[in-house]
């Protein structure tokens, strides 16, 4: 089933066409990789995905419904998360506050929920456990180490309980050790959410991932398998160059 | 939301800010004559200034034009005692009211811009309603001001009555008023709208992404800071007996701004400690010199070199961890 979809999406900076008419499908309950070289356009594709950015043109329909023209905070509240390529965190606050304002945004949102102290803090903690976060809850978030940063954002993507968690360069700046974590935690998430993942590190894009799509140049090169994506020879050719 | 989200949270620091108001009161019995009409003065600018603190303390905003809402409030006062001869609640009242349209209005258009265009713009219409207050001095007085008679500054209550130009009452009224907005100011700051405040200011672009609509959010906090500044400026016509331009003009939009800042920005109390400091400075420079603003300023660069997050901002990363 198509959960979100695009239609002729483009994205231009004055003659640079960054995102260049797209069609693109993501299907529920999938996790999907894009892939491609550095200014393929990967960022400023989901950038607009999440409302960040504004596309030139082209629509962006979640389920069949028309949001081009929602705004960012909107979307978040029709369940699109959105995690930072370079790390964004309210730094200057501790872990715990950080996770218990992507809590009470969500809580604020539900109808009928009871916001109550209690309820804020067990989520919270859950939240902060999940991404193994929890002995950290009055550290500030600027003391972490970058790969944790990382996973604060993913909990606080998490704590939205969103529908469609957008993840651009999750593993950055993570250790060996901590990326098998990632991956564990990644499959666990993609049991109740879609997952739209940019990624360079392609251990990580061939493991996870059910699909792949491959953008260049602000175009769709190739979409499939992680298998059809690795025999692809305009794939390689893209990456690797011809010689 | 539930009603149980907004009390207040009795640990410490509730306690803590209940020995600053306990303090405060305890004040009135030990200080002399002069100095404790000094303090029912700061005390009525501490409002103002715990006010300003939330909009740029807490959400960051930089405001240069606060005196518009301080005067909308005296104003609103102290015209409708003049010329309509409103008692003093109603009076007070209409002062709160017409603060809270203005800073209403204005907020919804200057939120449209950030940074030093939203300074500059606040300013701007700051200066038309000190220009405006002089336009129309046939009402206002203008510079000259009005003085607002002793009749309308009794409350009066069955038998009762209560003369707020006495200093003892005044000092009540002052400290009463203080220590309802500090307390309601603890409470804002701790709440689920306050956290989502401070979001704004350390990172908008993640607070909007989590799904919180920033434009909202600011213009609460900026109606709310325009409201205690309303409040101050007409308890101040009240208490004071006067109303007068001086009020409306720029250098009331920079003291806040210097109160909060050398008191300590995002800290709650910060604002009491900033303003009675400045006050007593410059109460005691401009008895020794003439030129005691500079003096004033040199403080100021000493305490940005010294001490940048102001008193309560650094006795809080030393000392007072999670002081809200």
């Amino acid at each position: 089933m198509s959960l979100l979809q695009t239609q002729n999406l483009s994205c231009h900076f004055g003659g640079i066409k960054a995102v260049d008419a797209v069609n693109f499908t993501l299907n529920a309950g999938e996790i999907r990789a894009i892939i491609g070289p550095n200014g393929a356009g990967k960022s400023t594709f989901v950038s607009m995905l999440c409302g960040r950015q504004r596309p030139t043109d082209g629509r962006i329909l979640l389920k069949s419904t028309d949001i081009t023209d929602v705004s960012a905070d909107k979307r978040t509240a029709l369940g699109i998360a959105y995690t930072f390529q370079i790390t964004s965190v309210f730094s200057q606050l501790n872990c715990y506050d950080n996770v218990e304002l992507a809590v009470q945004g969500r809580l604020m949102r539900q109808s009928g929920s009871r916001m109550t102290r209690q309820r804020l803090r067990e989520e919270t903690c859950h939240q902060l456990e999940r991404v193994g976060l929890a002995d950290y809850e009055a550290t500030l978030a600027t003391h972490l180490s970058y790969g944790h940063q990382r996973l604060l954002e993913l909990a606080m993507g998490l704590s939205l309980d969103p529908e469609i968690l957008m993840l651009d360069e999750p593993t950055q700046g993570f250790a060996e050790s901590e990326i098998d974590q990632f991956g564990i935690l990644i499959k666990q998430i993609a049991e109740d959410a879609t997952v739209l993942l940019i990624e360079h590190n392609m251990n990580v894009v061939m493991s996870l991932a059910d699909s792949i799509t491959v953008l260049d140049q602000g175009r769709i090169l190739a979409e499939g398998t992680p298998q059809d994506i690795a025999s692809n020879a305009a794939v390689q050719t893209a990456y690797l160059g011809t010689d | 939301m539930t009603l149980s989200a907004l009390m207040p949270v009795l640990d410490r620091y509730f306690w803590l800010h209940i020995a600053v108001i306990a303090a405060l009161l305890s004040l009135l019995f030990v200080l002399p004559e002069y100095h404790s009409g000094i303090m029912a003065r700061v005390m009525v600018l501490v409002v103002y200034a715990l006010g300003y603190n939330l909009l740029f303390g807490y959400t960051g905003l930089l405001s240069l034009g606060h005196a518009l809402y301080f005067s909308a409030g005296m104003y609103g006062a102290g015209l409708a005692i003049r010329w309509l001869d409103w008692s003093l609640f109603p009076a007070f009242f209409s002062g709160i009211v017409a603060a809270t349209l203005v800073a209403l209005v204005i907020g919804s258009l200057a939120l449209r811009t950030i940074g030093v265009a939203f300074m500059i713009v606040t300013m701007m219409f700051a200066q038309t309603g000190y220009l405006l207050i002089l336009y129309f001095n046939e009402y206002t007085r203008g510079d000259e001001g009005f003085v607002i008679g002793q009749a309308a500054r009794l409350i009066e209550w069955g038998s009762i009555t209560v003369d707020l130009s006495a200093p003892d009452n005044r000092y009540l009224a002052a400290w009463l008023v203080l220590s309802l907005c500090l307390l309601v100011k603890l409470i804002l700051v701790r709440s689920p709208t306050g956290r989502v405040w401070i979001g704004l200011r350390e990172n908008e672009e993640r607070a909007r992404l989590l799904g919180f609509n920033p434009y909202r959010y600011k213009l609460s906090a900026f109606v709310i800071s325009g409201i205690y500044a309303g409040i101050a400026g007409a308890l101040y016509a009240i208490l004071f007996g006067y109303a007068g331009a001086t009020f409306a003009s720029i250098q009331y939009s920079i003291l806040p701004l210097l109160w909060v800042l050398l008191g300590g920005a995002g800290v709650v109390l910060g604002p009491v400690f900033g303003t009675v400091v400045m006050f007593y400075l410059v109460d005691y420079l401009s008895e020794q010199t003439s030129a005691y603003m500079l003096f004033v300023g040199v403080v100021l660069v000493v305490l940005v070199l010294v001490a940048p997050r102001g008193i309560l901002g650094s006795l809080r990363r030393r000392l007072l961890h999670g002081l809200p």
